[in-house]
């Protein structure tokens, strides 16, 4: 028998959420799980299971000070939370070429892990795949890739993978070091480079191919900077656009010389693959 | 990226001591979130802030991927730390368990402001005598 635990939930209206995070304070139950639903506000508190010979009182304090409220106690045993999380995560075959899978899983041909973390970019998301998709129609071995905004690094470990030289620049500190994780993950590390930087601004360079999985609004305002780091004839592809912004990012492309290839869907989310 | 929040979790726990336990197992385990991920994450940015409590809010993104923002410690535990109320120890069915001076809320008050929705130290001051009362505690001068 694992350990247990008491769990102690009661929802009020929001108001009232000091107040009872006050008084099960009082009480010696401060681990909380705290969760908005509507106007109310649902507050989960653990506890030991002897906490059953306090549990009227507290109720009755609870009832005394904020009023009526839904009050109900739970026993949770223990659960191996440290792995159960992971239940739902099964690979996601993107194209011929490539599947994304997290690191519980062996490494395979054609397989690439990405450890689910704090950066965007799992493969769990339709314009992350959209992108993946893409890159693998269009990267060639020994291409110069440029990946904008590159979170996890999933799209560089790709483009690596596929057999390119891949350049991710990332503004935020912590998913470049989750980038540089997933590359030598994937024995890539070799061929990724992560910098910092604010989207082109740190770029000057012309590559065989752009990714971009951001935005619209911020996709459109680089678009200009994407046709000085791209060789004539190279790709860009452009993800994060919703289909209804696909129209103003279709526009600003044209404008600046991109011809469209292809506009890649999944449900609400977009992908444009254009030629510069 | 393409970040598109699916939620948003509340979370309590002390300083530097989360583990996969209730409550951040429960919580974010449903979402898929990777708990481990949260926990070193979690305790390395809270390792020097000693015995406090701290809630964080987390987003988690349609893709399962995560960020957090840690917040003063709840004003109720601050107070319960000034009043020098033990864990637990409270018997709040009296209708006094301890006493505080002004001066304590007006620190506590300086701790919280950034997370209050208050315009000046003054109105902190408000909302950390009205939990005060809602505790049991009474507020005296000095």
């Amino acid at each position: 028998m694992g350990k247990r635990y008491m769990e102690i939930v009661v929802k009020v209206r929001k108001e009232d959420e000091e107040a009872l995070i006050g008084l099960l304070s009082l009480f010696g139950v401060e681990e909380l799980w705290i969760e908005m639903d509507g106007d109310e506000v649902i507050v989960r508190g653990y506890t030991e299971p002897s906490f059953t010979n306090r549990i009227y009182e507290l109720k009755d304090t609870i009832y005394a000070r904020v009023g009526d409220c839904a009050f109900d106690v739970k026993g949770v045993g223990e659960e191996d939370w440290e792995n159960s999380w992971k239940k739902d995560y099964e690979p996601v075959s993107v194209s011929d070429l490539i599947e994304i899978a997290p690191p519980w899983f062996t490494r395979k041909n054609g397989r690439i892990l990405i450890k689910p973390g704090k950066a965007f970019g799992t493969g769990y998301h339709p314009t992350t795949y959209l992108c993946l998709e893409a890159l693998s129609e269009h990267v060639s071995s020994g291409d110069y890739v440029l990946d904008v905004g590159s979170g996890s690094g999933i799209l560089s470990v790709a483009a690596a993978y596929l057999g390119a030289r891949s350049f991710g620049v990332e503004i935020d500190e912590v998913a470049i070091q989750e980038a540089v994780e997933n590359a030598r993950l994937n024995g890539v590390d070799d061929r990724c480079t992560f910098l910092r930087g604010d989207l082109l601004s740190a770029i000057s360079y012309s590559f065989d191919l752009v990714v971009a999985n951001i935005l619209a609004p911020v996709i459109t305002f680089m678009i200009p900077g994407v046709r000085r780091n791209l060789k004539t004839g190279g790709y860009f592809l452009a993800s994060g656009i919703m289909d209804l912004e696909k129209d103003s990012v279709l526009e600003e492309l044209s404008d600046n010389g991109f011809v469209i290839d292809e506009v890649l869907s999944e449900g609400e989310w977009v992908c444009i693959v254009s030629t510069a | 990226m393409a970040k598109k929040v699916k939620t948003v979790i509340k979370l309590q726990i002390p300083a530097g001591k989360a583990t996969p336990a209730p409550p951040v197992g429960p919580a974010l385990g449903q979402h898929g979130v990777n708990i481990m991920e949260f926990c070193k994450s979690f305790n390395a940015a809270t390792a020097n802030k000693g015995d406090m409590l701290i809630p964080v809010e987390l987003t988690v993104y349609t893709d399962r991927s995560f960020s957090f923002v840690l917040k003063t410690p709840p004003a109720s535990f601050l107070l319960k730390k000034a009043a020098g109320l033990e864990k637990g120890s409270g018997v709040p069915n009296k209708q006094k368990v301890a006493k505080i001076p002004r001066s304590k809320i007006k620190e506590i008050a300086e701790i919280k402001m950034q997370d209050l929705n208050a315009n000046d130290i003054e109105g902190a001051m408000k909302i950390i005598e009205g939990t005060a009362r809602s505790m049991g505690i009474e507020v005296v001068e000095g």
